[in-house]
C-alpha cells in the first residue's frame, strides 16, 4: 500500500495550493499532484456587466498583477468595437505595461528566485525568509530594489491612475495623455532602471553562473523538461510583452504555429482535472497524452524562459546581447532547464528598463490624440499580452448593447499548470527516497515551482489574496506523520 | 513625510471588510496632521511594503476573523511587545503577510520601530456586498476614539 504525502494550505485565505505526494512501500515517489482547490469564477460573475467595466472589473482577479488584465482586457474591448487607438495611446499603455513588468520581476528575483540559490535548501526557518535574502544579498541593495520598485510603481499610478489597479483602459485609447512635464519626470524616474537591471544579471552572474554548485543545480535533471514553448512576438519573431503574434516552438526548437490572438481556439485546448479548479492548457493539434513531456506531447510552457525560447531574440539591445549569452551558456536553445527562468527573468527586466526609455523618449508619447471613439457595434473581442507569468487572452462576446453574454479567460499560470504539476513530480521523485522526506527536500521540490512564479489567484480567478501552502505527509495508512507550513 | 502613519486596510467591496477603511475615513479631521498621516490601501502583500516604508511609528486598522469570538470584538496589539517572527520563504508574491513585511521593513531602514495593530473581529469578509454589518457598524466609532487617546498620548 503506497504512502500519501500531503502539502496543504492551513491559513486564512482564499486562494491556495496544496500539493499531495504518493509514496510507494519502499518509500519513493509513486505520483504528485498539485491542485488549487480554490474557485472563484470570474466568467461567470462578469455576464451581465457592461463590457466597459471588464478592465477594471477583471484586474480584480489579482493582486500582484492586474495590470496585465487590465491591458488584456483593454485590448480586448478594442477588439470587441473595432476601433483602433492612436498611437500616443498605444504607447502610453506599453509604458504603464513595461513598468509594471519591471517592477514585479525584479521583485520576484530578490525576494524569491535569489532566494533559491543564495539561502541553503536545508537552512532553518529564520534564515528562509525574505530578510534572509537580503541580508545574503547586501541590505543596500535590498534598499534599492525597495526604492526603484516603489518609484516605477509611482509611474503607474501616474499614467493609471493607481499604482495596483490602473484605471486608464478604455476601448480605443486611454483616459489621460501625458503631458511633456509628465514626460520628463518618468524619464527621470527611470533614470536608473537600466542600470539597475545590468546590475541585477551582474548580481545573478556572481551569485549564481560563476557558482559551479549553483550552475549544476540548474542543469540537474531534476529540474529539467522538454514541452514546447508559448510567447508573444513582434514582426521580427522578437519578444514583445504588450502585443504581437503568438509564437510556439517545438521541443527541439523549430515553430510549431504562428497565429493571432483570434485563433487561439484553433491551437489551444483547456481540460478539467478533477482534482483541482486550476484548468489545464495543452496545444490541440499535439492532443492531450498525460503528464508527459516531450515532442508528442501537447503540453507548453510559457512566461520568461518560454517567451526567449519562442522567440529569436529581444528587441533591445543590451538585452540582445544578454539573450545571446545565455543560450551560448547552456549550448543549446531552447533551454529545456526550469530553474533557467530566474535567468530569462532577469533579461527581461533589462528589455523592459529598455523599452521604457524607447518610450519615454519618443516624441509621439505626450501627443494629445489619446483615443478614437468607438462607433461599431459590440460583438466579440479578443485581448492577448504577456503577463509576467505567460501569456494572457481574455475573451468576450456581448450582445448588441455591449452587455456580457460569455467570458472566456486564458491566465498565464493555466498555460503552465501542467507543466508545474510535471515539474513538482519529477523533483518528488528526484529527492524523495526511501521514506527520506526533510524540510530541506521539500524546499528543493518548492524550487521546481518557484521558478514558474505562479498566480493561483489568477489561475481559479479567485480574489487577490496570499497563498499558503502547507505539507502533509501521510504513512502508508494514511495516518498523518509530518507537517510543513508555508503561511 | 509625517513621523506616523495611520494606515486603514480593507476592500469596500467584501462587506464587513472594509472597517479599516471606514474607521481611517473617520478619524481624518479629527487628528493632528502635522504630525499624522491617515492613508487607505486595499492592498496586501508586497505593496504594502510601500506604504509603511520609512514611518516611525505605524498604526495598521484592519478586520480579522477569529473563530469563536465575538463579532464586533475591538483586538490591539503592540508588536514591539512581541515583534512578529516571519514564516519560511513564502514560494510566490501572493504570500507575503503583514509580518513578512514588517521584518523586511524594519531589516532594510530599521523603521517602523513601533506598530499598534487595531482589528475588528467581523463574520464575513468574503462576500461581494459594500455594506457593513450592524454589529462591525457600532465598532467604528469606538475604535476611531482608542487610535485618537493613543495618538494623543
Amino acid at each position: 500500500m503506497s504512502r500519501r504525502i500531503s502539502i496543504n494550505p492551513v491559513t486564512r485565505l482564499e486562494g491556495h495550493g496544496k500539493i499531495d505526494i504518493f509514496l510507494d512501500n519502499n518509500g519513493d515517489v509513486e505520483r504528485a499532484y498539485f491542485q488549487v482547490p480554490e474557485f472563484r469564477g470570474f466568467e461567470k460573475f462578469c455576464e451581465g456587466r457592461a463590457v466597459e467595466e471588464m478592465p477594471t472589473l477583471t484586474q480584480k482577479i489579482c493582486g500582484v498583477c492586474p495590470t496585465a488584465h487590465h491591458i488584456a482586457s483593454t485590448k480586448a474591448l478594442d477588439d470587441l468595437f473595432k476601433v483602433q487607438p492612436p498611437p500616443a495611446a498605444k504607447k502610453i499603455r506599453e509604458l504603464l505595461y513595461n513598468a509594471f513588468m519591471f517592477e514585479d520581476h525584479l521583485l520576484h528575483f530578490y525576494f524569491f528566485g535569489a532566494a533559491d540559490f543564495v539561502i541553503a535548501s536545508d537552512a532553518p526557518k529564520a534564515e528562509r525568509n525574505i530578510l534572509g535574502v537580503i541580508n545574503k544579498v547586501g541590505v543596500e541593495i535590498g534598499r534599492k530594489v525597495i526604492d526603484i520598485r516603489k518609484r516605477v510603481r509611482g509611474l503607474n499610478a501616474m499614467i493609471s491612475g493607481s499604482p495596483l489597479y490602473p484605471a486608464c483602459g478604455l476601448a480605443g485609447g486611454v483616459s489621460k495623455g501625458l503631458t511633456e512635464n509628465d514626460r520628463l519626470v518618468i524619464m527621470d524616474t527611470l533614470k536608473d532602471t537600466v542600470e539597475f537591471a545590468r546590475f541585477s544579471l551582474k548580481l545573478f552572474d556572481d551569485l549564481v553562473l560563476k557558482d559551479s554548485n549553483h550552475f549544476a543545480l540548474i542543469n540537474a535533471d531534476t529540474y529539467y523538461l522538454e514541452t514546447y514553448y508559448m510567447g508573444l512576438v513582434d514582426e521580427n519573431n522578437r519578444v514583445n510583452f504588450y502585443e504581437g503574434k503568438i509564437r510556439v516552438v517545438s521541443p527541439d526548437g523549430r515553430e510549431f504555429a504562428k497565429f493571432a490572438a483570434k485563433d487561439y481556439l484553433k491551437h489551444l485546448e483547456e481540460r478539467v482535472e478533477p482534482w483541482s479548479y486550476l484548468k489545464l492548457l495543452y496545444l490541440k493539434k499535439i492532443g492531450w497524452k498525460g503528464f508527459v513531456d516531450g515532442k508528442n506531447s501537447g503540453i507548453y510552457r510559457v512566461a520568461p524562459l518560454a517567451r526567449l525560447n519562442a522567440s529569436k531574440g529581444m528587441a533591445t539591445p543590451l538585452a540582445q546581447a544578454e539573450y545571446a549569452r545565455m543560450f551560448d551558456a547552456f549550448g543549446a536553445k531552447p533551454v529545456h532547464n526550469t530553474l533557467a527562468y530566474h535567468w530569462a527573468r532577469l533579461i527581461e527586466v533589462l528589455y523592459a528598463a529598455e523599452r521604457m526609455m524607447e518610450l519615454v523618449n519618443d516624441p509621439i508619447l505626450t501627443d494629445s490624440k489619446i483615443r478614437n471613439i468607438p462607433k461599431n457595434i459590440p460583438g466579440e473581442g479578443i485581448g492577448v499580452c504577456e503577463a509576467p507569468r505567460g501569456s494572457l487572452i481574455h475573451h468576450y462576446k456581448t450582445d448588441e448593447k455591449g452587455i456580457v453574454r460569455k467570458v472566456n479567460l486564458l491566465v498565464a499560470t493555466q498555460n503552465n499548470a501542467a507543466a508545474i504539476c510535471m515539474s513538482i513530480e519529477k523533483a518528488c521523485r528526484r529527492l524523495i527516497k526511501g521514506n527520506n522526506v526533510s524540510e530541506g527536500i521539500l524546499n528543493m521540490v518548492e524550487m521546481a515551482f518557484r521558478a514558474y512564479d505562479p498566480c493561483f489567484a489568477c489561475a481559479t480567478h479567485s480574489l487577490p489574496g496570499e497563498m499558503p501552502l502547507i505539507v502533509d505527509i501521510y504513512g502508508s495508512k494514511k495516518e498523518l506523520l509530518h507537517q510543513i507550513k508555508r503561511d | 513625510m509625517g513621523k506616523t502613519l495611520v494606515l486603514g486596510i480593507g476592500n469596500t467591496i467584501r462587506g464587513d471588510d472594509g472597517v479599516g477603511i471606514k474607521i481611517s475615513e473617520a478619524l481624518k479631521g479629527q487628528l493632528d496632521f502635522s504630525a499624522v498621516e491617515i492613508k487607505q490601501t486595499h492592498e496586501s502583500g508586497i505593496n504594502l511594503l510601500d506604504k509603511i516604508f520609512g514611518y516611525e511609528k505605524v498604526v495598521i486598522i484592519d478586520s480579522i476573523q477569529s473563530q469563536g469570538e465575538m463579532i464586533g470584538d475591538i483586538y490591539r496589539w503592540n508588536l514591539l511587545e512581541k515583534w512578529p517572527g516571519a514564516s519560511a520563504m513564502p514560494y510566490s508574491l501572493h504570500n507575503i503577510g503583514l509580518a513578512e513585511i514588517l521584518n523586511l521593513a524594519y531589516g532594510l531602514i530599521d523603521t517602523p520601530k513601533e506598530v499598534i495593530i487595531y482589528a475588528v473581529n467581523t463574520g464575513d469578509n468574503d462576500s461581494f456586498r459594500d455594506t457593513m454589518s450592524l454589529k462591525i457598524k457600532r465598532a467604528i466609532p469606538k475604535v476611531v476614539e482608542l487610535v485618537k487617546n493613543e495618538l494623543a498620548s
